[in-house]
């Protein structure tokens, strides 16, 4: 589920440098912090323990079009059009590649 | 609601291996660097979990006195009766099973220049970067509420004997009885929690003592989720509930626990449970460390969570000045895993750290099958966080809508609980 990352990484370091202090954005923000925060609601790498669904089935393009649908309000929800609509497509884009069946 | 799982069964098999496994992690501890993590909350748990995952080869070790943690959130259920005690109470086996070290013993001193922290036990530890999470403590500034009032009062705000003394006066009052619950002024502990228990000691009462009556005395004019309490109560339990704003008389100025009565600026309320909630400060630690401000709450980067006050110690969750945030378990393992990710960084050399993004998704039980929600996301800026998106549920929704949400609540905890505690 989760890869981690090596310690002391030249290239790591190297693609922090190249942002500006202070600011996300898309590009630069880690995909597996983002992809964290499903884990509350959503389980382990996505299975779900309880009534929530899990995820962990769904590739990840299937996850990128859901997440879209309800940020846009094409898929019913109760809250995940509001959790959805804080994403950015590029952001979405990196949850899904994260947690997206392998 | 619908439980989901046996938690029993569960925390047996984690024992069992976390037994296996803990001999072979200190073993393990000879290179790489050292996080040391103070308090086994919410924050604290899910900050040794994920440096552990985001930085695989360094050595964390968790310090709480506590063998298990009984949590806040779902304590509300269990005083309606929905959930037992075991429930809401997890063992560390599962950290230890991760290779966490997981050490029960006391703080006795934070030593920021030489980077160690001293365990009441003569243990000293050396650390590369120290993460605290210490909770809340009690403002005793109420006149007649000490913490020695709090064993007839109880605030039952850190879970544990005090949510079973108050579930044990609960279970022992006369049908037509009144609770009383007073929650406390801004800022504390989940700001829904106390309009949840007043739903969850209704929904008790209304199965078990339909005469009685919650009578809430607020230091507030407004709460949060208010207008989807108000609607769940009314629908739920009539004119069972009562809530008294401050300006209307519920702000309470005295305790007097020889009687039962709570002194309101206007009135006076006689109660046969009284569950006062006192103002909250961070925890005891915070202060002792000198980590806090003149507020009495931890000043930290909203990048990297980094004490503004004493370098190379983070502090996360309820005592952590985090502003546009709310105080709650869920925003405490969102802060955790953004700080976790922001020490793995620097423990890599990092220059810079990006500005995270945070969440935090909060379900309030009105009975077993009425549940609502706030959620939020959030861009952390040097300032402060900015809500993205986020809201409370609407009004008027379908009564199956108010079902599903109540089942999401069950699902919520569960998954957060194994989140944050591998439990």
């Amino acid at each position: 589920m989760s890869t981690g990352k090596g310690l002391v990484t030249g290239i790591f370091a190297a693609a922090v440098l190249a942002s500006a202090p202070g600011t996300a954005s898309a590009e630069n923000m880690n995909a597996e912090l983002l992809a964290s925060a499903c884990a509350v609601c959503h389980g382990q790498g996505g299975e779900s323990l309880g009534h929530i669904p899990s995820i962990n089935a769904l590739s990840a393009k299937a996850i990128s079009q859901r997440l879209a649908e309800f940020r846009d309000g094409k898929r019913p929800a109760t809250i995940m059009k509001k959790i959805a609509a804080g994403y950015s497509d590029a952001q979405i884009d990196l949850i899904a590649g994260q947690l997206g069946a392998k | 609601m619908t439980i989901t799982k046996t938690r029993r069964q569960f925390l047996k098999a984690s024992v069992a291996a976390g037994a296996a496994v803990s001999a072979f992690s200190i073993v393990g501890c000879t290179s790489g660097p050292n996080v040391v993590v103070i308090g086994g909350g919410f924050g604290g748990a899910t900050a040794a979990r994920y440096v552990k995952k985001f930085g695989p080869g360094v050595n964390v070790t968790l310090i709480e006195p506590k063998t298990s943690y009984t949590t806040c959130p779902f304590s509300n259920p269990y005083l309606g009766g929905l959930v037992d005690f075991q429930y809401i109470t997890h063992t560390y086996d599962g950290l230890v099973m991760e290779g966490i070290n997981v050490m029960h013993d006391t703080v006795s001193g934070i030593d920021a220049n030489t980077k160690s922290v001293t365990l009441a036990g003569g243990t000293v530890l050396n650390y590369d970067r120290l993460i605290v999470s210490p909770g809340i403590d009690f403002k005793w500034n109420v006149p007649g509420y000490t913490e020695a009032t709090s064993a007839k009062i109880p605030h039952a705000w850190k879970a544990g004997d005090q949510t079973k003394l108050l579930k044990a006066q609960l279970e022992s009052m006369d049908d037509g009885g009144v609770v009383i619950i007073a929650p406390p002024e801004n800022p504390f502990r989940c700001p829904p929690g106390p309009y949840e228990r007043a739903s969850m000691i209704a929904h008790y009462l209304k199965t078990n003592k339909p005469k009685s009556k919650v009578l809430i005395l607020d230091r507030k004019d407004k709460f949060s989720k208010q207008g989807a309490f108000t609607e769940g109560w009314g629908k739920v339990y009539g004119d069972m509930i009562e809530w008294v704003p401050a300006s209307k008389g519920g702000k309470v100025e005295g305790i007097n626990a020889a009687t039962m009565t709570v002194n309101g600026e206007f009135d006076d309320y006689k109660g046969d449970v009284i569950n006062f909630i006192p103002n909250q400060t961070a925890g005891k630690l915070a202060h002792a460390s000198g980590l806090t401000d003149a507020k009495g709450w931890c000043p930290v980067s909203l990048i990297t969570f980094e004490s503004t006050i004493m370098p190379g110690v983070h502090v996360i969750g309820d005592a952590a000045i985090v502003t546009g945030m709310p105080k709650s378990g869920n925003a405490a393992n969102s802060e955790a895993k953004a700080c976790a990710w922001a020490v793995v960084e620097m423990l890599n050399g990092a220059a810079t750290v990006d500005a995270p993004m945070t969440s935090n998704t909060c379900w309030s039980l009105v009975s077993p099958d009425y549940g609502i929600h706030v959620s939020a996301v959030w861009q952390a800026t040097e300032e402060k966080y900015v809500s993205i998106s986020g809201g409370v549920s609407a009004a008027n929704l379908p009564a199956s809508t108010r079902k599903m949400e109540a089942n999401y609540a069950p699902g919520w905890y569960e998954n957060i609980v194994k989140d944050t505690w591998n439990a």
